[in-house]
Formats: structure tokens, sequence, C-alpha cells
């Protein structure tokens, strides 16, 4: 049964139930061919269970997937054709990295010089070719989640499936891995979904981004479209805008601090904006500029701002250009 | 035991106290042993020490003393296929209670426990009544059910050791790259689990080899384990062949042990069993 879209893997309406509780409800996906789409949210949003639906660890309590146009709904996950990279890496103790990444190959019954020749190929793209005779705990946090990669990229999966794949290497480590994770895909083109809690990770890998809260899709699109944008405040709170407040005629707004102005007590106002009135209640020194934390009529506002005349407990009046506010649906 | 005696080396400019403990742990260990292996090599007839000369007379004896080569086969035969079928019925039943979405799981596993806290003389009593007598199972079957019961906690509880430090994605992972169930559990889950298993089997073997209680109330004609015919000859008769049997046994675990230490690794196999 076909589904006659162009997505490599749709969801339709899937949600996951652990008895009473909706762990994903009603999640509509669809992930393009070549794309990398990061499941997006803070944790227990349902972007793993989300994962392991697609991947046939978890079975829907209601809806449909689709895997290559077919009905992956039912299917065991050997039959998926599915390159997943655990959190855990879960390389096999037992076997060395060439047979590791030789796995799926061997199980699939493909010839021994070829699993040879595509472990090799897999190893490359990796960068650890010459580890192949190692066992994974000689290895370190960081080439053990290169074999792994290589491992669920020898099979030529039609999606890849990424758990947090970053998330157990140090701060430097991960930046690295994560440009590394982009040329990967880049070079493969291997259609990618990564799960992830870390929005600066999804918006430099995805060309998706599909953020989750509680089960349900709060935004999807492309991360210049969303970050900019965030359509409600959970949203903005995820993606680290921390002001909030509500203008006469936009209704709850958002806006970043670099945004906002902080301008003398006395003067006209601005045309093309709101100002409204404030307090200074701290300043922090950052080098280039301060950060300045507002009492706005009760509202905490932080404003990005370079001049040297401000001071802690000086009344000033902010401002909040149209262009920069975004409303946001309550 | 291993604490004190990794401690030793350094100990020994700074810790004497300790080193004084460990050294008494281990003459009040093997005391008893060394004692039973000097009278083992006596020339003279009765059990004494210090014993009177060297000789290798009684290893002799106790080679060409029936019951004992009758009681050694038996004893082989009973613990190798005791230890084999309790690991065939205990692995499965490791992995259903740690891996499967099992209804009572907790039952389950207290069940496969169960004969490591139940007396062995009730055990031993009910099979005699139930199987022998009221069914009429041979005593040889009865001896290596009985035996096989006493050795299922073991196969559980230390696979299942070994199989709870393993990461559950490993058969998630060989899922995804294609394996089905069965290749997944031949491929992945055994190989992962076999310093388990290797220890579930020497632990296995040595406490059926080593059992009196069951084997003494299950035993019938042809039937007597190695332990039972030397109790049995201790009772008429106390010469140095027991020393001697005891010293061949004594060699047989120090091989054994030396051998398990080779292939897997002591800590490896008791690493995981307090977990």
């Amino acid at each position: 049964m076909r589904d006659g879209s162009d997505a490599v893997v749709r969801l339709a309406k899937v949600s996951r139930h652990f008895g009473d509780v909706a762990a994903v409800d009603g999640v509509d996906l669809e992930v393009p061919a070549g794309s990398l789409t990061a499941l997006l949210g803070p944790s227990g949003c349902g972007k793993t269970t989300t994962l392991r639906m697609i991947a046939g660890y978890e079975h829907p309590t209601a809806g449909q997937i689709f895997i290559d146009g077919r009905d992956a709904t039912g299917l065991a996950p050997e039959k998926r054709n599915i390159g997943m990279v655990f959190q855990s890496y879960a390389l096999f103790p037992h076997l060395t990295v060439a047979k590791n990444v030789g796995f799926g190959l061997k199980v699939r019954g493909v010839a021994r010089e070829e699993i040879r020749r595509r472990a090799h190929e897999a190893l490359e793209l990796v960068g650890l070719s010459e580890l192949s005779g190692r066992r994974p705990r000689e290895l370190s946090g960081g080439q053990q989640q290169r074999v792994a990669l290589a491992r669920a990229i020898a099979i030529r999966p039609s999606v890849l499936l990424l758990d947090e794949p970053l998330s157990n290497l140090d701060a430097r480590l991960r930046v690295q891995m994560r440009a590394e994770l982009a040329r990967i895909q880049r070079e493969s083109g291997i259609t990618t979904i990564l799960v992830t809690h870390d929005q600066e990770e999804a918006l430099q890998l995805a060309d998706q981004m599909v953020i989750l809260d509680s089960g349900r899709v709060a935004q999807a699109g492309h991360p210049r479209k969303i970050f900019p944008a965030p359509a409600n405040r959970f949203v903005a709170t995820f993606l680290g805008y921390e002001n909030f407040l509500t203008l006469p005629g936009r209704g709850l707004v958002t806006i970043r601090p670099e945004h906002v102005a902080v301008l003398p007590e006395s003067g006209t106002a601005p045309d093309g904006g709101q100002s409204r009135p404030g307090t200074i209640s701290r300043i922090t020194y950052r080098g280039t500029d301060s950060l300045v934390t507002l009492d706005v009529e009760g509202d905490t506002i932080l404003a990005a701002a370079s001049d040297p005349d401000l001071h802690e407990g000086s009344r000033v009046r902010t401002f909040f250009p149209d262009d920069r506010v975004v409303p946001l649906a309550s | 035991m291993s604490r004190a005696g990794r401690s030793l080396r350094p100990a020994r400019e700074r810790r004497p106290v300790l080193t004084v403990l460990a050294v008494a742990a281990y003459l009040i260990m093997l005391g008893p042993a060394l004692f039973v292996v000097a009278v083992a090599f006596t020339s003279g007839s009765t059990i004494t020490f210090p014993p009177e000369g060297f000789s290798l007379r009684w290893f002799g004896a106790a080679a060409s003393y029936r019951p004992f080569l009758d009681g050694l086969g038996t004893s082989a035969l009973v613990a190798t296929a005791a230890t084999v079928i309790a690991l065939a019925v205990g692995i499965p039943a490791t992995l259903a209670v740690h891996r499967g979405r099992l209804p009572g799981r907790a039952v389950v596993q207290n069940l496969f426990l169960s004969p490591i806290v139940l007396p062995e003389l009730v055990l031993g009593l009910a099979l005699y009544q139930q199987l022998m007598v009221g069914l009429g199972v041979t005593a040889s079957g009865v001896l290596l059910i009985g035996h096989t019961i006493l050795l299922l906690p073991y196969a559980v509880r230390v696979t299942g050791a070994s199989l709870a430090l393993a990461d559950p994605a490993l058969e998630e992972a060989a899922r995804g790259l294609g394996a089905g169930p069965v290749t997944t559990f031949f491929r992945v889950t055994l190989p992962v689990l076999r310093p388990g298993i290797a220890a579930a089997a020497v632990l296995g073997f040595v406490t059926s080899f080593n059992n009196v209680p069951l084997s003494l109330l299950l035993q019938g004609p042809g039937t007597e384990t190695l332990p039972v015919a030397m109790l049995q000859y201790v009772q008429t008769s106390y010469d140095p062949v027991v020393a001697a049997v005891s010293v061949v046994l004594l060699l047989a675990a120090v091989v054994v042990a030396v051998v398990a230490e080779r292939l897997v690794g002591f800590n490896k196999i008791f690493g995981g069993i307090g977990s």
C-alpha cells in the first residue's frame, strides 16, 4: 500500500498511549528525501517515543507510519531498513569494529568480500578505517559514536535515526561531532531524523525542526522560519526567548534582548513601536555589551545595551519596535 | 578475602594489622586442607599428624576402591547433566524475566530462586516421596531432577546478573540492523551472556559435585555420588584413603578455578553476582 507522497517517512495522526498517559498524541510528520529533520523538545515531550515508533521498537496505539511510501505501522524493526544510532551507541562488545559495522550486511546475507568493502567504506566516511580491528571497549566515546554511525549507514538505510547522538560527549567534542554529523549527512545524502533536547544542535543541523510539547507538535518548519517567529510561549521559551509581555493591540509578545531599546526617561518616544517606562534592576557586563535586567511595569525584561551611562536603579524608557516584536498565540 | 589479598603488597610497609588478619584468614581457610594433604601422603595406616613417612599407597588404594570410582563417575555425570539442564531451563527463564513482558515476573523469579532457601533435606524428601515412591521414577532420574532443581537458582541468578549489566539496546540494535529474533539471540544475546553462562556452569557443576544432603537422600543402587561414598567409607573405616581422595578433589577444584580464570576471568564471573 503506497501513500502517494514523496516523503521517505510519513506519520499520520500517530499516538502512543501508556495506560491513560499519551506519550505521543496525534503527531503528523513528513520527512522529505535527503533532509535532516530534528525532533526537538524537553524530556518527556514524546520525541524519543516517536523515534522508537519509526524504528519499530514501539508500536502506535493509533495512526499510521509510512516508510518509503509503504505502510510500516505493524512491521518488526528488522523489516524496516532503518539505521538507528542509540544514545548508548549499543556497539556489540564481543565483535570488532569491522564486524560491528558489517553486522547488518552479514545478517542480510551479503557476500563476505562485499561486506568488507562496504564496512570499510562506511568507516572511511566517519574517518575510522584504521581502527577496524579494535573492540568497542578500546575506543573513546567519540570513536564509539562514529562506529555506531558507520554501522547504521553501512546497511544503506531508508532513513537514519539518531537518538540524542551527541548527549554523551563532552562539550568540545560535541561541537566537533556536530559539524562531522552535518558533513556525513550531506556527503551520504541519507534522509535523517535526529532526536535532541538541544535547540542549538537542531538549529545548526536541521532542514526541518519539529518541536514537541506533551506529545503534540507545537511547531514545525525550517529553523530560519521558526526561530524568528515562534508560534507560542512554549516554543519561544524552548528556543531561549526570555522576554514575555503583553502590549496593547498585540497581545502576548516576545522579543530578543538585542532588539529592546533602552532610552532616557525624558524625551520623545520614537515612532514605529511602543514604549514603556521601566527601572534597571541589574546590569551584567558581557564585554561587547551589557545585559540589562529591567522591571517594566511588573514584567522582567532583558535588554542588550552598550550605553555606559546606564546604572542600576535608574528609571528609563524601554522601546519595543513593531517589526521586532513577535506576537505569540497564548 | 579478595580485598585483603589485593592489599597485601602495600600492607607490608603500612598496614601490619591487615596483613596479620589476611594471613590468619588464609590459615584458617587453608589450614585444615593442608592438614588433609599432609595426611594423604603418609606411609602409616592411620590418620595421624604429623604423618609417618611418605608414600603414595593411599592414592593407589583409593584408585582401586570400586565405590569411589563408581561414585566419581556418577558425580561427574550427574553434575554435568544437571548443569546442562539447569542452564537450558534457566537461561530462557532469565531472558523471560529480564527482557520479556511476562506477567508476574517477580513470582517467576522467586520460584526459580526458591530452592536456595528451601532446606535440601525437605526438597530431597519431597522428591523421594513424590517421584520415587509415588511415580516410580528411577533413582538416577530423581537424583538428576533433584540436582537440576538445586542448580536452577545459580543458572537464573548468575546469568541474570550478567544480563542485567548488558545494554538492552544491544538487542534492539541487532533487530534494527535486520536480524530477526532468533538471529539476534544467537549472534548477540548469547555471546554477551557467555561470561555469565560460564560462571553459572562452574558454580553449578561444583555445587552439584560437592552436594551431600540431596545425594544422600536420593541414593539408590548404582547412584551413589562420590561424596556419599566417602561419607559411607568414613563411617566404617578411618584410614588415609579418604584424605587421598580429598586431595584429588582439591586438585580438581584448583584446576577448574585456573581454567575458569583463564577462560573468562574471575572478575567477570563473580563481579556481577551482587548486583
